[in-house]
């Protein structure tokens, strides 16, 4: 297969490297633009126009209207909070709370759920991202928010066979809050039971935030708050509450 | 020197217009500052930003948001980075409904693994390109990333985390490409080589999932690598292509 030639390294960005031969034949990278205030949109392909019209607007605007934060962010990042929310299109934290570069670190996947803490050795992406947050970043707050219409948690709440597919293997870590909802709500209409649903997966992320033990120190030591939240955009709405210790756990020492 | 309250009474004297201005600053520093609570207690935080959304943006776009509220049609699957820095909305500027969006540390996609694990990252790109049909798949990296560091600084198995090191394994060929291309340099310019580098891994490793690849030679979906410089000020984005070869007859 082509070897792409060893392109120089320069202080500027460059064009994207060699993939140092993983590339499979047939695949080649192409059209690689760098955008600076010059660059004159071209072309009618419209994700790359839409990124790059929407890049020069927040480069002319934000960007250079708040030059100090800007330059305290190129030193570092010191988010206050982590949030944990859904992948939904409709359910973005930075525009449904106005957050500035900087103030939260975010994880985002289907239906905001967090497996339980489990060292199987495979890739945990949730659990990385929360580690990291935690034990690097010294978060001081988790949020994890769930929403209204969840294709998520009507994907848990409408399937009885979870194998066969991604979607499955990873929505089927709420079968707890399915469980609970059904036991309380079996009578009701599915719609209901989904809308209850959401929250209680919300609930069982932050029980399985607690089994991990770089949660619990920090719970205990008082460093580390966890919060639900849920947002309804048929209602309108947003409901928050917190998870406390009721009771001192022993002393780790 | 006017102490603030005199020049509050200058302007508010000056003309009602200006009194109003005024009144609307105030209004909005109030909002954002004020209630000491904001600053320390991340609901406050939260719950006024969202207050301010619903009276902005939700309330004032009900054409879009009715229409949100039956269902999702997004265009673009976004994969980012977690940093606090790099929120794709902000950036780029997505509406409500826009893209559906994975944030998780370095943006990474794993290669396609059809058994075991949590697969955070692949149970999304399943509904996104399945089921919402998204067009088009991006994947945005950026300067800085602190996983990439780790990355590009951790020998395999060296890590000091348990979960976090392992799951950057998963950019371990952009990590050889950069040793193998830039190690001599220092760690700063393996990290910039790096950073687009595992954007690249991310984009091989979608076309590794069957009905992705696909999609692509069938030119229903498209895929793309960002890279989002905020040191620079820059952002430049790239192509992945995809050629089908030798056609063979039956």
């Amino acid at each position: 297969m082509d070897q792409l030639a060893t392109p120089p390294v320069t202080t500027k960005a460059g064009p994207p490297q060699g993939l140092g031969g993983i590339l499979d034949e047939g695949y080649e990278l192409t059209d690689h633009v760098v955008v600076d205030e010059n660059h004159i949109v071209e072309g009618n392909n419209d994700v790359i126009t839409k990124l790059i019209t929407g890049f020069k607007t927040f480069k002319e605007g934000v960007f250079k209207q708040k030059p100090e934060l800007y330059d305290k962010l190129r030193v570092g990042q010191e988010p206050k909070m982590m949030m944990i929310t859904c992948s939904d299109s409709r359910v973005c934290p930075t525009m449904l709370h106005g957050l500035e570069a900087g103030e939260a670190f975010i994880v985002r996947n289907v239906a905001n759920l967090v497996p339980p803490c489990e060292g199987s050795g495979q890739h945990h992406g949730t659990s990385a991202a929360i580690e990291y947050a935690v034990t690097v970043l010294n978060v001081e707050n988790i949020i994890v928010m769930g929403h209204s219409s969840c294709g998520g948690i009507k994907a848990l709440m409408s399937r009885d066979d979870f194998s066969g597919d991604f979607i499955g293997s990873w929505v089927k870590i709420g079968m707890p809050a399915k469980k609970k909802t059904l036991s309380l709500l079996a009578d009701k209409p599915f719609e209901e039971q989904c809308s209850f649903c959401e929250q209680e997966a919300v609930n069982l992320s932050l029980v399985n935030l607690l089994t991990f033990p770089f949660i619990q120190e920090r719970l205990h030591s008082g460093s580390l708050q966890i919060y639900g939240m849920h947002y309804d955009f048929v209602e309108g709405k947003l409901t928050t509450w917190r998870i406390a210790q009721t009771q001192k756990m022993g002393a780790h020492n | 020197m006017a102490t603030i309250q005199q020049k509050v009474d200058a302007i508010c004297k000056s003309s009602p217009e200006a009194a109003r201005k005024l009144e609307e600053a105030i209004a909005a520093l109030e909002k954002t500052t004020l209630s000491g609570d904001a600053s320390t207690d991340p609901i406050a935080r939260l719950g006024k930003g969202f207050q301010t959304f619903k009276t902005n943006v939700y309330e004032k776009d009900s054409a879009l948001f009715d229409k949100l509220k039956t269902g999702q049609w997004p265009k673009y699957m976004v994969i980012a980075c977690s940093d606090s820095r790099v929120d794709p909305a902000t950036i780029f500027g997505f509406n409500a409904g826009e893209a559906f969006m994975v944030r998780n540390v370095a943006n990474m996609v794993p290669a396609w693994e059809p058994s075991g694990g949590y697969p955070s990252v692949a149970s999304a790109l399943e509904y996104a390109v399945k089921h919402l049909k998204v067009e088009h798949i991006v994947v945005i990296g950026h300067r800085l990333c602190g996983g990439i560091k780790a990355l590009v600084t951790t020998e395999e198995g060296q890590g000091s985390h348990d979960f976090v090191e392992n799951w950057l394994e998963i950019g371990k060929a952009a990590r050889a490409a950069t040793k193998a291309v830039v190690g001599s340099e220092d760690v700063d310019e393996q990290c910039k080589f790096c950073e687009k580098e595992s954007v690249n891994v991310s984009l091989t490793n979608l076309l590794s999932y069957p009905w992705v690849k696909e999609k692509v030679i069938g030119k229903k979906l498209s895929i793309h690598g960002g890279f989002y410089d905020f040191v620079e000020g820059s952002f430049q984005v790239w192509d992945l292509d995809v050629n089908v070869g030798h056609s063979r007859k039956f």
